[in-house]
């Protein structure tokens, strides 16, 4: 079956409204800008992408902390890539800029070289930007487990890991939700098994297909969406058994819920959501780069901090929950490209925004005027 | 060809020289299993035939 064929099973089948898919996926949201399968669709069709890109949802709050911790002469800060070009909340204020000032960042691949990292530099703090869902939560706590048990004492994790679940529950909740169904990801599935998302058709009665990350699994679980809809038969479809399987994967579940607990955290866009953030368990607070540095990373001090800022006119909490897609925001293309990003959005290859200028998502264009 | 890389095997159970896995920052997430890949092409062709039995698509059929 090619996309082709797909397109053309999606086209004939009889949809009277239009209707809006959510992906939740920053690998989908990159998989489908450069497929061009926006593009493929019938115009009822809408694709939004959801709070799936881990640097995206990332508040300003917890970004101007981390810009504060990174200035300390004693501290070096390990991160995915992603992290270091995102703005805190001063326009052009980012690791990158810290850096030129004297911050230490180093990127790293995995946490596990982040413990390296520590390992080798034992007159230093070396902090783990700790961002992600469910597929890097296991690796996460993992790689710290391994820091305490070796005795590398000069390593943190700064979790701010989340959750799918609550994330999805506060969206449906929004009055002006829109979307009709879930493209759920894929590697989160993984994680947390078909199981995870059974909550979307049983309590929600929301449309749920579990996709891969090809243009053909994408599309098939766009049609399988649609026909759930047609149907009026809300269900829980697994299009990616490849990977997924109904309990997930029980060691990398077992090493989460042994290292962390499920916590109030702030997302962007979508606020404070209860029980969606992974912080250490008490037994682990000597790996809690929150509990190491709270004068900076502590609860309260963030709190003063938010008080403080000025909003940037950066629409990313608006875009990742699929009330406006990126080109709908003023500065889309124009003040906020990829090479001097305003928001989250346009600096994450994952981001919607960066996606969409990317791949010159025609619609968005059109939409912007 | 290909790219090396040293990968923690913590979250699979039984590794064995020669499986394929998912990897995510560092850490195998999955193994993939033939018989799962198997299964996938079952689950295409019964995709085939939801789609051909839903709408009667000529279109939706392998040649
Ligand atoms: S285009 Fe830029 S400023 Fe606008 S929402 Fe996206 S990242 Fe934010």
């Amino acid at each position: 079956m090619n996309a082709d064929k797909l397109c053309s099973a999606i086209k004939a089948l009889p949809l009277k409204e239009e209707v809006c898919l959510m992906e939740v996926c920053g690998t989908h949201t990159m998989a489908i800008a450069k497929s061009g399968i926006k593009s493929m669709l019938p115009e009822k069709v809408k694709l939004l992408s959801g709070p799936g890109c881990p640097v995206c949802v990332t508040p300003a709050s917890e970004i101007d902390a981390i810009l504060e911790l990174s200035m300390r002469p004693d501290v070096i800060l390990a991160t995915y890539g992603d992290m270091v070009r995102v703005p805190g909340s001063v326009p052009g204020d980012n690791l990158a800029r810290r850096r030129a000032l004297g911050a230490q960042v180093q990127v790293v691949y995995s946490p596990v070289d982040a413990v390296e990292l520590a390992k080798q530099n034992p007159e230093k703090e070396v902090v783990f930007l700790g961002v992600g869902f469910e597929t890097t939560a296991p690796g996460t706590a993992a790689a710290a487990l391994t820091a305490s048990d070796k005795g590398v004492k000069n390593f943190t994790v700064f979790s701010m890991l989340k959750t799918v679940e609550p994330a999805l529950r506060a969206l449906m909740a929004m009055d002006d939700f829109r979307v009709q169904g879930f493209l759920c990801p894929g590697h989160v599935a993984t994680i947390i098994g078909e199981k995870g998302f059974a909550f979307l058709p049983e309590k929600y009665r929301m449309p749920a297909v579990i996709a891969g990350f090809e243009a053909e699994d994408i599309l098939a679980a766009i049609w399988r969406l649609l026909t759930q809809l047609i149907n009026r038969e809300p269900k829980l479809e697994n299009e990616y058994k490849r990977a997924v399987s109904e309990p997930g994967n029980l060691l990398a579940q077992k090493m989460m819920t042994a290292c962390f607990t499920a916590e109030t955290t702030e997302w962007r866009g979508l606020g404070s959501i209860p029980k969606s953030g992974l912080k250490f368990r008490p037994e682990f607070s000597a790996l809690d780069a929150e509990k190491r540095f709270p004068e900076v990373l502590g609860e309260e001090a963030r709190r003063i901090q938010k008080s403080a800022r000025i909003t940037p006119a950066c629409r990313c909490g608006d875009v990742i929950t699929g009330r406006i897609s990126p080109a709908q925001c003023p500065l889309f293309g124009k003040r906020c490209l990829p090479e001097d990003p305003v928001g989250p959005c346009m600096v994450s290859s994952e981001g919607a925004c960066a996606a969409a200028y990317k791949y010159m998502d025609i619609d968005s264009f059109e939409e912007n005027g | 060809m290909g790219m090396r890389r040293k990968i923690r095997i913590d979250f699979i159970e039984n590794p064995r020289v020669g499986d394929y896995v998912i990897v995510h920052a560092g850490f195998a997430i999955e193994r993939l299993p033939e018989k799962q890949a198997l299964e996938d092409l079952e689950s295409w062709e019964e995709l085939e035939e939801a789609i051909y039995q839903e709408y009667g698509m000529q279109a939706a059929r392998t040649e």
